[in-house]
């Protein structure tokens, strides 16, 4: 067991994503191939999808640190961004649209 | 999730389907890493049980190996599957898939830099949507342990992904 691997959402993310291309490729070498995995490929398909919830749920995780400003889920999930100015704006865009991207992959 | 867990997962997969796929096209040899223990001979059909032997596979892909195990049959009786992707529904959903899972990554990577999140908790703060990351030189100054950095903003806490994913890197 070596040190705590130090993570975040965002690199989770591209970990999830990278497994996500690296099964479609599989299949796509399969389906070249003609073959079928039969039940392993809804093994992989339930894997997938734990996995994208598992992101989902990171994505919208609570700020609870200050108890005068509570935030149930981010603000750029429940608000707007026109809000905010840049270059928080676009960041703000993209994290909606990576919020919007994880719901539809699973 | 770190990168040498991402390639061990990679490998573990890419040995995964070099088995399958030498299953299926019956190409025979004695590999260090695949070795022949059993052969079935129905009509013009051979089928392979292949063992692994490889001494750095992680135990999900142990799992998943042992998983083909059992469902190993002769190729067939492999039975056409409804979403079978060699059926013109299955290749549209392969090319939609294919649209998804790569627009994932390049959303995952494009947002993945660590000065969106912080610039996304300060305009937060700013508003008093959230807590402020700027306190935090306050604690430090007063020699105060400051509150923990949340979940949505942390570059440092391991995510539920990782117990999910396979544990590679570290268990080798």
């Amino acid at each position: 067991m070596t040190d705590r691997p130090r993570l975040s959402v965002a690199r989770s993310n591209i970990a999830v994503a990278a497994i996500g291309i690296g099964l479609f490729l599989s299949r796509w070498f399969l389906n070249w191939c003609r073959f079928h995995l039969g039940c392993i490929d809804l093994l992989y398909d339930l894997l997938m999808c734990a996995l994208w919830s598992a992101s989902l749920a990171g994505q919208s995780a609570s700020d609870l640190s200050d108890r005068e400003h509570l935030s149930i889920r981010p603000w750029y999930l429940e608000r707007g961004c026109a809000a905010v100015s840049q270059p928080a704006s676009r960041a703000c865009a993209l994290m909606q649209a990576q919020w919007v991207g994880s719901a539809v992959v699973l | 999730m770190s990168f040498d867990q991402c390639a061990g997962i990679c490998s573990s997969y890419a040995s995964i389907l070099l088995t399958e796929v030498l299953r299926y096209n019956i190409a025979y040899g004695n590999s260090s890493l695949l070795t022949l223990v059993q052969e079935f001979r129905q009509d013009n059909v051979l089928m392979l049980i292949l063992q692994w032997r490889s001494p750095n596979c992680s135990l999900c892909s142990q799992l998943i190996f042992l998983a083909m195990m059992i469902q190993a049959q002769p190729a067939w009786a492999v039975p056409q599957q409804r979403w079978s992707p060699n059926r013109p529904c299955g290749k549209l959903s392969l090319v939609l898939e294919s649209f998804v899972v790569v627009t994932a990554l390049t959303l995952s990577i494009v947002s993945h830099p660590y000065h969106l999140r912080t610039s996304l908790w300060a305009a937060g703060a700013a508003h008093s949507w959230n807590s402020d990351p700027h306190e935090r030189v306050y604690f430090y100054a007063n020699y105060e342990t400051p509150p923990p950095i949340p979940f949505i903003w942390s570059e440092e806490y391991v995510l539920l992904c990782s117990v999910l994913t396979i544990k590679y890197g570290s268990s080798t």
